[in-house]
This record gives C-alpha cells, structure tokens and sequence, in this order.
C-alpha cells in the first residue's frame, strides 16, 4: 500500500516536472512578447533606482537610434479585447503602430513598469509603487490619488507644458468638458493633470419602462410620480403573482436600481453637495427633499410595489425580477438596456424596454435630474521625469490620429475595421472627446431610417451596424439600438441638455476629498443608509430622519459642510 | 444480521439524516457552480440554475480552453507546486529535526524555536515584503512565489511534535550502530514520519495551489500570473451597472458567470484529484505514532 502510495506521488512529481518544462519553452515561445516586456522592464526598473536617465538600457530593440528618451507607464489591462488584437497583429504593449509613431516622431521609447490585470490590481501596484518611490514618469489617476501625490511632491506643475506643448485640439477637447475637470485636478492655483475627460450627462437618471406592457395597457408616458405609481399598479395587475413594482437593490446610489432618479423628483439629491437657499452648499442626502422622497419610497414599499427583501438584494439578485417578467419598472442610466434589461430580451424575445425621462412629483415641475462630474481620472507627470511635455506630445499626436477630422490615419491607428478594432489602446495614452456617444447617436440617426451608412466610420460604423441588426430582428444585439437608436437613452440625454423644460442639476463639489471625507465619510453614509433602508421597509418612521440627520452633523458631517463650503468659496 | 433496537434505528436515521445534510451543504456550493458552468447564460441571469444544468451546453469549457492566460497561468501554477512543495518538505524536515532534540543535545534549541515561532505572528507586511522581492529583482519570478513562503513555520512545528513523539530509543540504536546524525534522520526518522509527511506535503500543496495574492504583487504582467491569481482577477465579480459604454463594447464577447464558474471547476479539478489519496493521513498522521509495542 505504501508502495503504491509512493508510486502515484512519483508519478505525479514526474508529471509535474515534465508540464512545468514545457511550460518554460511555451511562456518563451508563444509569448516572446512578454518576456521581452519583463526583461525590458527590470532593466527599466534599475533606471529608476539609480535615479539615472542614461537611455543604454534600452538599445537592444530601438533600430539604431540610441538617441531615444524612454519614457516609463503603466497601464490596466483590459484582457479580452488586447488579447484580441494581439492575436491578429503582431505587435505587443511595448512595440506597435503606436509605440512606433511616438519613437519616430517624437523621439521617446515606451517602457511599461508594469501591467496590472484589472483596476482594483491596479491600484494597489500603484501603492506599493508610491512607497517604493519608483511611480513611473507618466500615470493616470483619480483625484484622491492624485491629491496625496501633490501633497507628496511627486508630481510636477502640468499647466506651463499644456500651455506651450498642446493643440487646438487637443485643448478643444478638453475645453469642452467643462472647467470642473482642470479645477478638479488644480490644487492652490497651480494645474498638476491633464484631465481624461469624460461625459457628465451621462450620470443622469431615467426611468426604464416595459414598453410591450405599456402599448398592451394603453398606458400613457408618465410625468409624475401618481403617474408611475398607477403604471407599477397597472403592471402589477397583469403579472399577478410574483409581481415587483419597481425594481431597487440594496445599493442605493446604484446608477441602476438606486433611489437617486426617485428622489430627483422631489428635488433631492443624495450623495450630491448642493446649494441651498442661501447659497451655501450642503449634503443633498440630509436635505428636507430627501425626507420627503424616502416617505415616498415608504409609501411604495407599504402598497407592496418593492421587493419584500430589497435591502438584502444585491444588483445581480434584484436584476431577476426584471429578467424574469416579473417587473416592468426601473431607474437606470444610459446604459442599463445593456445590462440588466440585455438579459430580459434574451430570455423573452418578445420583451422591449424604453427610456423615459424622470418624472417630477407634480405636474408643472421642471424635470431636474441631477448631474455629477463623470471624469474620473487624470494624467500627470512625475516630478522625476525629465521630459514632462512628453505628455502632452502624445497627446496631440493621439488627438491628431484619432480625432482629425481628415481621418487619413483613423482606420490604421484607432479602428481598422473587420473584426479588429480598439487598436487606440494599444496607445500608452489616450483620450475621449466628453460627448462622443451623443455624436455617435446623432450621426447614426439618419443612416438608421434610410439603412445607408455612408461614409460612417470607425466606431460610429460599429454602433450603426449594431443598431441597425438590432431594428432588423437581432434582439441579441437590442441593448444597443437601445442606447443609440431613435427613443434611446442617448437621445434622451441630448433631451435632456437642449430641452427647456430640463433644469440639470449638477453636484457643486467636485474637488478631492477633504480630510474629514477621507476619515468619515464612508462611515457617515453606510448610517445614513441603514436608517434610509429601515424608513423605506417602515421598520422605522420617517421623523427618524431627524435625527439620523442630526447625528451626522454632529459625527463629522458640520466639519465636513464647513470644508466643502471653504472650497467652494474659492472657486 | 441482528435485528437493531428501536433507539439505534432511530439514532442512525437521525444520525445519517443529519451528516447527510451537512455533506449536503458543502457540496452544493460545488454543485451549483458545476450546474452554472454548463448551463447557457441566460438562465444563469435569470437565477434558473440550482443543482442541475439548464439549457445544457459547453460554450464555457470551449471558450476558456482556448485562452492561452489560461493555460499560461496552468503551467506556472504546476511550476510552483513542482518547485515549492518539495522544498518545503525538505526545508521543514531539515529544520523540524534538530529542533526536536532535548535541549541537553542542542543548547540553543529554545530560542531558534522562538526566533522562528515569532515570525508566525509578525510579518514585515505588504509594502516591506514588496521591496525586497523588487530590490530583489525576483519580480515576474518563479522565485518570488517559492522562496517567500520556503519554510512553513507552522508546518515545522507540527513536524517537530511528531518527531519528539518518536522514541528515543530509535535514535540511541542508530547512534550506537554507528549512524551519523544526516543518517539518523533520514533513514531513520524520515520513513516514521511518513504519515506526517504526507499530511505536511498536502498542506504545503494546498497553499502554494491557493494563494493568490502574492502572485498580484510580486508581478508586474499579467503573463507571469499562477492560476489562483489568474482566477482571482477574472472571477471576482465586476460591478456591471458601472461599466461606461466602452468598457460594454470591450465586453460584447466576454466572460459572463458562465464562463467565470467554468473556470473555478477547472481549477479545483487537480486539487480534487490529489485528495483522496493524500486525505486518510489527514486523521491518522496527526494522532498515530509509527513504533508500536
């Protein structure tokens, strides 16, 4: 038996050892590529170190120009779709049509430091690179982060190289987010980011109705909060058992499922800082609005129109009810008929969903839903950089590519088309214009009545292709013409920013965190949505509100009004 | 066969009824993912899937087969274990058995064993522990993965115990027959303890086939990722209503919990395979000396 034994364990070592070879040849074999990464990466690794900018290490794979200035990134992987690319090109992270154009006519050599796998991963390399003093020259990051490295002396003073190094377009883009994005990243009056700009609107809220249900009902679009409450009614009737009203998961500031869209209707805004009568900012979850929304959604949950259990379900587990026909009512954002509702037509065919804009609790009122600041991240350059205009260099190069108006380049650099698209990745750099996706939606509107793409391009192209099989009898791909086809939830927002009817408001604080954010304001708002769950689910009465209210003031919530009206001040 | 008395029946319904449902309860987390891994996506949106496969097919099994992560990460995951266990082993012998002699025979015996008790409890931490492997230069390296976790001060302390628990007198008959001490332990002490070693060589399996999060630190691309790592970036959940209209154009094609759960089950196969043979120790190696009489 002990014979045996040790027999199988052998034969298992031995088995081992044989795959464990093969595995060697096969990393360096199948992906000369990144062993080439990590190789050319140590040796960037010890640049750092020494603190020297020598560029010898680097002249193994540079084509006889030994003049080049590596320059050194990170980057996250966004697995599939690189993987994709690199299986129909030859080309890797650190050698492609873009690392190719910043070497010939730039004159700097791309290096990776690292290449994390997903966000949160990230995120932690990027700590531990912070406290090993090794961050590399160009990185892109959120305002928190980039706070602490100013306060840290990390990074340098952005504004003079934007100023001499960027393009008209390149400032054109940007210019056209909006000033909140270079304030964001401005701390006492001196620009240390270049934002990665991307779109406010699209943070609002509407409401995602069973259309199917609604024509077979006779049911007109809703414009007030009695409105809705009548079609959750109507809907309830025709599902009969099982039936859930309106679908809310146990987040409540989820841009699907949350309460937020609910509570715009009657002014309030949760999560946000806004101004109040006189002129200060304050928290728009503690607001009297907020009150009035929450006696609202008790109301709701007392006529049984919410889930029993919503406070335990989380957005996979509460998304069921809307897949399976159970639920024909949801707040949600632009891109909620791409999950969850993608599933709901996947199961039934039949389904269909539209977007509808926010109602208000009484008719007459302006639609207001709120909006916030969608740019989330940031390039800066490191203080040990010697070249910090590289930056804004590949930038314009990017904008120039990618953005041009001429397009010469756009199918080479950014989307070639069959099969192979989002080569602009493969760039170390890149960029969004902020209001991409509603120009894609106009662009595409016309195409998609005559069923002419004409001289559609690029991504455009792809989300005509996309809604157009959709309005053909595709519904795998319906989520889509959803979003860009006509009555999606892209029009929608262009409604909502050109409409008179619709006063947005946006969230006035967009700066970093302030200390006391940093130490408490988790805490703070996991209490104020413990008792925002128990006033919902009636286990508590609404006046506890009050007091939650008051509670918060008095646990950190004062100092951190105080702090975000001194910054508000200096704006 | 002899008829049972009422009570024992009775024990024994209510006993098997009980330890069946225990057995129940752990299995079906396994279950539920195996009956997810075959089953076509929608029905896994729409919390259709329980013990069974609906909608039975294996687009999952193809579609993570032929990623090449996958199998990339397959293989470093078998170079850790090839490279790791048995320096484990033997680095916990080499160790467990000199610090298992009385103190009389190894003066020093009591601190060494404190001096290694102690980093049971403290450790450098994260950011410490990532310097040195980058200072190192052991990033992307098998090496950053083995060498960390080389001596498994829990594991030579259970070894140490069960060395003391061998007679001495084995060791005296060695001496006196003119053994030296690499003989004694080896020839000697090593082939008693193999049931302890067998239990310590799963252990140590277990670990290195587990952990993840020294393979996302201590590499700097994704390529050098063991399975656990490989399996933890994928596998944990992406909070979906977040992702911008890129992210979904980037995820038309991809992996949905089908897929994710297709590779949970493909990863614990090896695991499951090795069990049984190395399980029965689990019990006997930890209580049951090897000279008896």
């Amino acid at each position: 038996m002990k014979r045996k034994l040790l027999a199988i364990l052998l034969i298992f070592i031995l088995s081992v050892c044989t795959f464990a070879g093969c595995g060697k040849n096969n990393t360096e074999n199948a992906s000369g590529n990144s062993t080439g990464n990590s190789t050319g990466n140590s040796t960037g690794n010890e640049d750092v170190n020494e603190g020297s900018t020598t560029t010898e290490t680097n002249d193994e794979q540079s084509t006889g120009s030994s003049e080049l200035i590596p320059i050194t990134f990170s980057r996250v992987q966004s697995s599939t779709e690189e993987t994709d690319i690199f299986a129909k090109l030859d080309e890797s992270y650190d050698d492609n049509r873009w690392t190719k154009l910043y070497e010939e006519q730039l004159g700097y050599d791309v290096q990776y430091l690292w290449i994390a796998s997903s966000a949160e991963e990230g995120t932690q390399k990027f700590n531990a690179a912070v406290a090993a003093g090794t961050i590399p020259d160009v990185i892109c990051v959120d305002k928190v982060t980039l706070k602490n490295l100013v306060e840290a002396d990390l990074v340098v003073d952005m504004a003079p190289y934007y100023e001499e190094y960027a393009s008209d377009l390149l400032k054109s883009i940007i210019s056209a987010a909006g000033e909140q994005c270079i304030q964001a990243c401005t701390f006492e009056g001196v620009q240390y980011g270049i934002p990665y700009v991307d779109c406010d609107i699209e943070t609002a809220q509407m409401i995602w109705l069973r259309q199917d249900w609604l024509d077979e009902l006779n049911l007109a679009a809703p414009t007030t909060t009695a409105d809705l409450e009548n079609i959750m009614k109507a809907f309830n009737e025709k599902v009969g058992e099982g039936a859930v009203g309106i679908a809310l998961c146990n987040d409540l500031d989820n841009v699907s499922m949350g309460i937020s869209g609910w509570c715009n209707a009657y002014g309030a805004y949760p999560g946000f800082w806004i101004k109040d009568s006189n002129d200060k900012l304050v928290y728009g979850s503690t607001t009297q609005e907020m009150k009035n929304a929450l006696a609202g959604l008790a109301d709701l949950y007392q006529k049984g129109y919410i889930d029993k259990e919503f406070y335990v379900n989380d957005g996979t587990k509460a998304a069921e009810a809307l897949i399976n026909d159970k639920c024909g009512v949801m707040y949600g954002w632009h891109a909620s008929s791409l999950w969850p509702l993608q599933d709901n037509i996947d199961q039934n065919p039949e389904a269909d969903w539209m977007p509808y804009s926010i109602v208000m609790e009484n008719t007459g009122d302006s639609v207001s839903p709120g909006v916030s600041m969608m740019t989330g991240s940031w390039y800066a350059v490191s203080a040990n950089c010697t070249n910090p205009e590289a930056l804004v260099q590949m930038l314009n190069l990017y904008c120039e590519k990618v953005f041009d108006k001429e397009k010469n380049e756009y199918s080479y650099y950014a989307n070639p088309g069959d099969g192979l698209e989002g080569v602009w990745r493969l760039s170390p750099v890149t960029l969004n214009t902020a209001d991409k996706n509603q120009q894609t939606a106009q662009a595409i509107a016309e195409p998609l009545e005559t069923g002419d793409p004409g001289d559609l391009y690029g991504e455009q192209l792809s989300m005509y292709t996309y809604s157009k099989a959709a309005l053909d009898g595709d519904t795998t791909l319906w989520g889509w013409n959803r979003v860009f086809g006509k009555g999606g939830s892209q029009m929608l927002l262009i409604d909502y920013k050109s409409s008179s009817d619709v006063t947005l408001v946006h969230n006035e604080f967009y700066g970093a965190a302030t200390e006391t954010m940093t130490s408490r304001k988790s805490t703070l708002d996991t209490a104020l949505d413990e008792v925002f769950f128990k006033i919902i689910s009636g286990q508590s009465g609404i006046e506890e509100f009050d007091e939650v209210v008051a509670s918060w003031y008095g646990a950190g919530g004062q100092e951190m009004t105080e702090e975000v009206n001194a910054w508000y001040a200096e704006q | 066969m002899r008829k049972k008395s009422k009570g024992k029946l009775a024990f024994d319904v209510i006993n098997f009824s009980i330890l069946f449902l225990l057995s129940f309860l752990c299995l079906f987390p396994l279950l539920n993912i195996l009956a997810m891994s075959f089953s076509d996506s929608t029905s896994v949106a729409a919390g259709k899937v329980l013990l069974f496969p609906v909608g039975f097919n294996t687009y999952a099994y193809q579609y993570v087969l032929a990623k090449s992560a996958f199998w990339l990460s397959l293989l470093r995951s078998f170079e850790r274990l090839a490279i790791g266990v048995p320096l484990n082993m033997i680095l916990t012998i080499m160790l467990a058995y000199p610090l298992s002699k009385e103190a009389a025979a190894f003066r020093m015996r009591t601190v060494y064993v404190w001096i290694f008790f102690f980093t049971m409890l403290f450790s450098g931490g994260l950011i410490p522990g990532y310097l040195l492997i980058q200072n190192l230069n052991m990033m992307d390296t098998i090496w950053a993965l083995v060498l960390p976790i080389a001596v498994p001060v829990y594991n030579v302390i259970l070894m140490l115990n069960f060395f003391r628990g061998i007679p001495h007198e084995l060791e005296e008959a060695a001496l006196i027959d003119g053994a030296n001490q690499w003989k004694t332990c080896f020839k000697i002490y090593v082939p008693c303890a193999k049931p302890s070693i067998a239990t310590l060589t799963l252990f140590s399996l277990i670990a290195h086939w587990n952990s993840w999060f020294d393979g996302l630190i201590f590499s700097n691309f994704p390529d050098s990722y063991p399975l656990a790592s490989y399996l933890q970036t994928v596998v944990v959940r992406r909070d979906m209503s977040l992702l911008s209209l890129d992210d979904w154009k980037t995820m038309a094609m991809v992996s949905d919990r089908t897929v994710r759960c297709a590779q949970i089950f493909i990863g614990i196969i090896p695991i499951i395979i090795i069990y049984p043979f190395v399980q029965k120790y689990f019990v006997k190696g930890m209580t049951l000396g090897s000279v008896k009489g």
